[in-house]
């Protein structure tokens, strides 16, 4: 019980918090790497 | 006796006027182009947080929040799959399409699809199909945004419900009319900004009110005929699946709004894609986790409402001073009339380009515009009327629109970008199976209708494309990265 909600509920809230993370994180990758251009799903 | 909400709300909409008046004044609106997609030179931060304003509707702080209030935070199976979308939209459709879109010099979705099949005959189909369909879903879609404009005047201002839509609608309508792309996106921009502010202020004073997080979960379990921290909401076997795959499939509708992707076609260079992308994630994810939270407060705060629908409202007036409230019940208002003018904008631009394409290729540009701001206001009126007649509530009516439009626009979208034996005779067939595929199931399985939109449609656009291989019309390829693309310095 993570915040005293279910299990599946915490996973759940998880993932909606991590993702923009997650895109924030590509962002830096597509910066350092590719000239700012998307560089994971979808290489140009 | 004038009060200090109304006195608040009625200065954020002259504000509102003022920013149509002064793009209307500024700005040579005399291209089509310039009107319509700002010159394809808008910036990643207005691309992003206009987008996630002009989608945070009635559906945020009205479907969602009624969502939230009847089956708690269930509404996450919607969430999380509409976030993954989004993601592949900005990283991986984004930067084809607009590259084609470019290429084609392509204003909207429905004139995309329409110039990108080659054979002349079947475009004017494509472009009439789409046309019709556009007005149609969008004319449903404003339709929604205006009675909820009527709602949350109706129980957070208290001004009555039928003069709250025909000033709501005479609002939008005036300042898109007045301004185009440039002051819709702008005023996007800045209801983005307050929105973000009532959506995190309000679920923490309501939390707060019912004694903190841990009596807030405590009595949000104990709550009787609801589960409402359960992503089950309660239901099990056949019962949750249909539950939980109806709002995945629902979901699937986000790759075919025609005024997200407008925003994909406007965007300076693709290599903003990707900090747009992180901005929209972010403002969406708030957006549409929040107010099941929101929903679900108001469950344990009021137990039974007459209209689960108006919670967001009612707290509003009962956990705000006066003067702030009537702020942010004017963000929420704002961000309606923010997706309805996208919304009417992007259907005024398709009649427009249908007008230029089939019936008068002369038109002057100032025609053109007239005509564009004349639909405006047409569509404006039908929306209005739709509000008075209120066929559904605004949830049932935003989801017909959103899977109607992302079958009838994004499956034939993503199949052209990414497969390229797709003829233009199965791209015809993807818009008209999305049309009538979504009224079609929409009136024999009401309930679950978007769980058949979809397979429907994939099995028509694949089926014909297998049936016309060798013989039917072409497609437009995608350009070759690099072609056409700002300079690193424009950005």
């Amino acid at each position: 019980m993570v915040l005293g909600v279910p299990t599946g509920t915490a996973v759940a809230l998880f993932v909606m918090v991590a993702l923009p993370i997650a895109t924030l994180v590509l962002y830096w990758i597509d910066r350092t790497t590719n000239d700012g251009y998307v560089s994971v799903l979808g290489r140009r | 006796m004038v009060s200090t909400i109304q006195l608040t709300f009625g200065a954020y909409l002259l504000v509102l006027l003022a920013i149509g008046a002064y793009f209307f004044v500024t700005t040579e609106t005399n291209r089509l182009s310039e009107y319509l997609l700002a010159d394809r030179d808008v910036g990643a931060w207005p691309v992003a947080i206009s987008e996630v304003s002009s989608v945070a509707s009635g559906w945020t702080f009205f479907a969602w929040v009624g969502m939230g209030f009847l089956t708690g935070i269930h509404g996450l199976w919607f969430s999380i799959t509409m976030i993954f979308i989004i993601v592949f939209m900005y990283r991986y459709v984004g930067s084809r399409f607009r590259r084609q879109s470019e290429q084609l010099g392509s204003i909207t979705i429905a004139d995309h699809l329409s110039l990108a099949v080659e054979d002349a005959r079947l475009s004017t189909y494509v472009r009439v199909v789409a046309t019709v369909s556009i007005l149609l879903f969008m004319g449903a879609y404003v339709g929604a945004q205006i009675i909820a404009v009527g709602e949350a005047m109706d129980t957070g201002i208290g001004i009555d419900y039928a003069v709250a839509i025909a000033v709501g609608g005479v609002i939008v309508g005036l300042y898109t009319m007045l301004g185009g792309f440039n002051a819709s996106i702008w005023t996007d921009v800045f209801q983005g900004v307050l929105i973000f502010v009532a959506a995190v202020t309000l679920p923490v004073l309501m939390i707060a009110e019912i004694g903190g997080w841990s009596a807030f979960v405590t009595e949000a379990a104990a709550v009787e005929d609801a589960a409402l921290l359960e992503m089950s909401a309660g239901l099990a076997g056949q019962a949750f699946l249909l539950s939980a795959l109806g709002l995945v499939t629902f979901a699937f509708g986000t790759i075919g709004q025609p005024h997200s992707l407008m925003r994909l076609q406007a965007i300076r260079s693709e290599r903003l894609l990707s900090p747009a992308s992180v901005i929209s994630v972010s403002f969406q994810s708030l957006r549409l986790t929040v107010p099941l939270l929101i929903g679900a407060a108001g469950r344990v705060l009021y137990g039974s409402v007459d209209n689960p629908e108006n919670v967001a409202m009612m707290a509003i007036v009962d956990f705000f001073p006066e003067l702030i409230a009537g702020v942010l019940l004017a963000a929420i208002v704002s961000a309606i009339l923010s997706t309805s003018d996208s919304m009417l904008l992007v259907a005024s631009s398709d009649f427009t380009r249908f007008y230029e394409e089939k019936i008068d290729p002369n038109a002057s540009s100032a025609r053109l515009i007239l005509l564009g701001r004349g639909t405006v206001g047409v569509l404006a009126l039908g929306g209005v009327a739709l509000a008075f007649v209120q066929p559904g509530t605004i949830f049932e009516i935003i989801e017909f629109a959103y899977v109607g439009l992302g079958a009838t626009f994004g499956l034939p979208l993503l199949f052209m970008l990414f497969w390229e034996r797709t003829t233009g005779e199965a791209v015809l067939t993807g818009i008209v199976t999305g049309l009538v595929a979504t009224f079609g199931a929409g009136w024999i399985t009401p309930e679950h209708y978007s769980l058949f939109v979809w397979p429907i449609c994939i099995a028509a656009i694949v089926g014909v494309t297998f049936a016309t291989s060798g013989t039917g019309s072409d497609v437009a390829d995608v350009p070759e990265p690099g072609a056409g693309d700002a300079s690193p310095a424009d950005d």
